[in-house]
């Protein structure tokens, strides 16, 4: 069936693993496993310039289709942030935004994450998180219903403060890739909050998609819920038929 | 195709979360996935008491023929550990793993130097974490003079360029890739490390058995490579020659 990954990146990592970091890469894992559209943000914005990585995922998203575009947004530099954010969200490939509370070296708690969850709340519709505390992330959920968060690793190995997270909040969606598969957590997060709150995310190209597809296949996934996680909260996420 | 070799693999109680990491749960996982042999431990001896928690090992290998003991030693204990060192290796257990991240001593710790050398004596196998930059490049320098073979595990792409070094640089280490999640990683790390030092562990129950599993499938490598992965390099590690 066709996916939808709502978590990639474009782009290169400080990791000896080859074959990676490149446009071709990400379309590769796309065709090799029927990903229709992925999702990405650029490494060259996370781990260095903002603007200059905005500018080489738009110019890849513009080029491809399948690839669809986060604007990354740095608490550190609210006003840029802000300008890229209006630069960008208009565009047809841009989906939302993307914050980094680790590589912009900034708590969810800091105040300075609070104006600029503001301004995105302003602007868009979607926010994808990189971990953060989860009261943090409820109270954004509360003041922001019509901004729709999506909690990238779903906190790891803490995954049922993420599953009860999203449970007091429809508009908190699970994300589960992770550099490790832990056993469970998926069928856990069906069975405590149903599948209309999980999302499909890979994490490509640094994790290929067959790592995080075997956590959701080994959940044993009814018909439903595969159609749901791998792909319709997503089209719903992104406004797709 | 012969069935697979699981170098890593637990059963017991995790006492930080409610998750069933029982014994059965264990074997319905090896059931489900053609496992021919399991290296495994009582997480008992890990986080109470290694005698006792040994017992269960050896106790759970002997009812049930896919699992293979692994001893689990501590080095905090010092000398009454080369003892049980001598003692599990007459009841049969070749494998012995250590817990240094969980217990809180460093590699180069003298009292784990000295067992390790014990072990060495006997012509045993270490298992040892390599989860964090340096630590295989550590039990590198502490244990690479032994000729001890050593199974590092749990590296990530984090650190995988550590591993094709120290295992470039050691015929006699091998790694596993549970962490590894992308069938890049794998074929990076059997060129560049080694064809016959990466070998199959799953770290079961805890991490999800299929996705190192796929990470195999996926990876562009020769029948023969894939075979050592899930196999024939862990008999190669556990001197049973392939």
């Amino acid at each position: 069936m066709k996916i939808i990954d709502m978590h990639a990146h474009l782009g290169y990592w400080p990791f000896a693993i080859p074959n990676c970091g490149t446009v071709e890469a990400l379309l590769r894992l796309c065709d090799r496993y029927d990903i229709e559209y992925v999702a990405a943000s650029s490494s060259l914005a996370l781990n260095y310039d903002m603007q200059a990585g905005n500018e080489e995922m738009a110019e890849a998203a513009r080029a491809h289709e399948p690839l669809l575009m986060y604007v990354y947004v740095n608490p550190n530099f609210l006003a840029q942030s802000c300008a890229e954010m209006d630069r960008y969200l208009g565009e047809d490939f841009s989906v939302g935004c993307k914050i980094h509370t680790s590589y912009s070296a900034t708590p969810t708690s800091a105040p300075r994450m609070y104006e600029l969850m503001a301004e995105i709340a302003r602007r868009t519709s979607l926010v994808k998180i990189h971990p953060g505390d989860a009261e943090d992330l409820a109270r954004w959920a509360r003041a922001y219903p019509d901004l729709n968060i999506i909690v990238a690793h779903s906190f790891a190995t803490n995954y049922p403060a993420a599953v009860e997270l999203a449970l007091a909040h429809p508009n908190i969606y699970l994300d589960f890739c992770c550099s490790h598969a832990g056993r469970g957590k998926v069928r856990y997060a069906l069975d405590r909050c149903g599948p209309d709150q999980i999302v499909f995310g890979s994490d490509m190209d640094l994790i290929d998609p067959a790592f995080t597809i075997a956590m959701f296949e080994a959940a044993g996934l009814t018909d439903t819920e595969r159609q749901a996680v791998y792909r319709d909260n997503a089209a719903r996420l992104l406004g797709l038929a | 195709m012969a069935g697979i070799i699981d170098m890593v693999t637990s059963f017991g109680i995790d006492r930080t979360r409610e998750v069933d990491w029982g014994l059965e749960t264990l074997l319905e996982i090896l059931a489900g996935h053609d496992v021919e042999r399991a290296y495994t431990c009582s997480l008992r001896a890990v986080h109470y008491a290694g005698p006792e928690g040994n017992d269960e090992t050896l106790a759970a290998c002997e009812e049930h023929e896919v699992l293979q003991p692994v001893a689990v030693l501590d080095p905090r204990r010092f000398f009454d550990q080369q003892d049980e060192a001598r003692t599990r290796f007459e009841q049969g257990f070749r494998v012995f793993r250590f817990f240094p991240n969980l217990q809180g001593w460093p590699l180069e710790f003298l009292p784990f130097v000295r067992i390790c050398e014990t072990l060495a004596e006997l012509g045993a196998r270490v298992i040892l974490p390599a989860s964090g930059y340096g630590q295989a490049t550590r039990a590198a320098s502490v244990l690479g003079d032994l000729g001890l073979p050593v199974l590092l595990i749990g590296g990530s792409y984090g650190n995988i360029g550590e591993l094709m070094a120290v295992l470039s640089a050691h015929d006699h280490f091998y790694c596993d890739a549970h962490m590894q999640d992308s069938p890049f990683a794998l074929e990076g790390l059997m060129e560049r490390g080694g064809e016959e030092q990466v070998l199959f562990g799953s770290n079961s129950p805890d991490r999800e058995f299929l996705a190192p599993l796929l990470m195999a499938r996926h990876a562009e490598i020769t029948e023969r490579q894939r075979q050592g992965y899930l196999r024939d390099n862990a008999l190669r590690f556990l001197g049973e020659g392939a």
